[in-house]
């Protein structure tokens, strides 16, 4: 991911009132996850584990927190226990962002699978989604998704592709 | 050792405003049963328990939040250790009610039943306060560390639980909004936030 972008995201984070994030490092995300770690105004949460990520932003929405979970493409299938046993069960809202890997332009033939579950598991899981291809996009969705996700008390998820991620 | 003597000295030693987040199945009914109170977030699924419990532990650093794991329900993700010692937070302390078993499902000896030890994979993701309890003298001895920081006690006990209540089960968003209700009252804060401000509508 650009570091444009990486700072846009830090920015719409902090415009959204996230003040808790919660981490899997992902090459997408290298940057973004430096300068979250190094923020005051976010409590950083690492996690070895996408389900874990899940259950601490739970547990941290039900502490007042506005959470948000950055994971990869691959460990979305690693979240998907938590995001239908909790979050969809319970009702929790949730910032979900993920750098689509798997879209099409991805020269990586291992991303190939993700073409073929991201979307679809999103729709099955009800989470709602957006794609953000621009850099200039990025600060607004993320104000958007968070308000929807508190309004509706449901996960929402901002999918990262295009100049976002060249 | 029978989970709810163990359970019964823990209730006497709760505060009043301790957050306490409990698995599914028989040790929710009967926390429910000891200790009824909006400070309660029962029925977390499989994995869940430890990291809802380090979200919450984070969020709210100055409250204790007490963790009631099992073993099946931890083992799920017990890379949730390693990430509750990333971050140790003090007022975190786990209670993991270890039968060796998923009784629930019928009792099909769990991997602590062959020698896997919950204290000593504790002690070596770096929660240093790690300790098992095999009596309830012993369970006692490790809840009068609830004050000292960050806590995994491993409480080895037997299966078998009390006679479920008849209305003993909380509906999953029931229990949501009576809990993120009560934090909203002790805390002052919202936490439920269900009226967003619409960028459609407003400015």
């Amino acid at each position: 991911m650009k570091g444009e972008a990486s700072e846009a995201i830090v920015r719409g984070l902090k415009a959204a009132g996230v003040d808790f994030v919660a981490i899997l490092p992902d090459h997408g995300f290298d940057r973004v996850q430096k300068r979250v770690a190094e923020d005051e105004s976010f409590i950083f949460a690492p996690v070895s584990n996408e389900s874990v990520g899940a259950g601490v932003c739970a547990g941290a929405f039900f502490g007042g927190k506005t959470p948000a979970l950055m994971i990869p493409t691959s460990g979305f299938l690693v979240a998907t226990w938590p995001l239908a046993s909790l979050h969809n069960l319970w009702n929790i809202p949730l910032l979900l962002l993920i750098p689509y890997r798997g879209d099409i332009g991805d020269a990586q033939p291992v991303m190939r699978t993700y073409q073929f579950t991201t979307e679809p598991i999103l729709r099955d899981l009800q989470i709602p989604y957006v794609t953000v291809s621009e850099i200039g996009k990025i600060e607004g969705a993320i104000q958007d998704a968070v308000s929807s996700a508190f309004a509706w008390q449901n996960p929402i998820c901002i999918l990262f592709r295009g100049e976002t991620l060249r | 050792m029978k989970r709810f003597d163990c359970l019964k000295a823990l209730a006497a030693a709760v505060r009043d405003d301790d957050l306490v987040v409990t698995n599914l199945g028989n040790t929710m009914h009967e926390w429910l049963t000891l200790r009824p109170s909006r400070a309660n977030l029962y029925n977390m699924n499989l994995g869940q328990c430890t990291p809802v419990a380090l979200g919450l532990a984070l969020a709210l650093p100055h409250r204790r939040v007490i963790a009631l794991d099992g073993d099946g329900n931890l083992l799920l993700n017990l890379v949730s250790l390693a990430d509750v010692s990333h971050r140790k937070p003090s007022n975190l302390k786990i209670f993991v009610f270890d039968n060796e078993a998923y009784e629930s499902p019928g009792g099909m000896p769990s991997a602590t039943a062959h020698g896997v030890d919950l204290v000593q994979i504790a002690k070596g993701c770096g929660i240093e306060r790690s300790f098992g309890a095999a009596t309830v003298e012993e369970f006692k001895q490790r809840v009068e560390l609830l004050d000292q920081g960050l806590l995994f006690v491993n409480a080895k006990i037997e299966m078998g639980s009390i006679e479920r209540p008849p209305y003993g089960t909380i509906d999953f968003k029931f229990n949501k909004y009576q809990f993120a209700t009560y934090i909203e009252e002790t805390e002052k804060k919202p936490v439920l936030r269900l009226r967003s401000r619409s960028p459609f509508t407003e400015k």
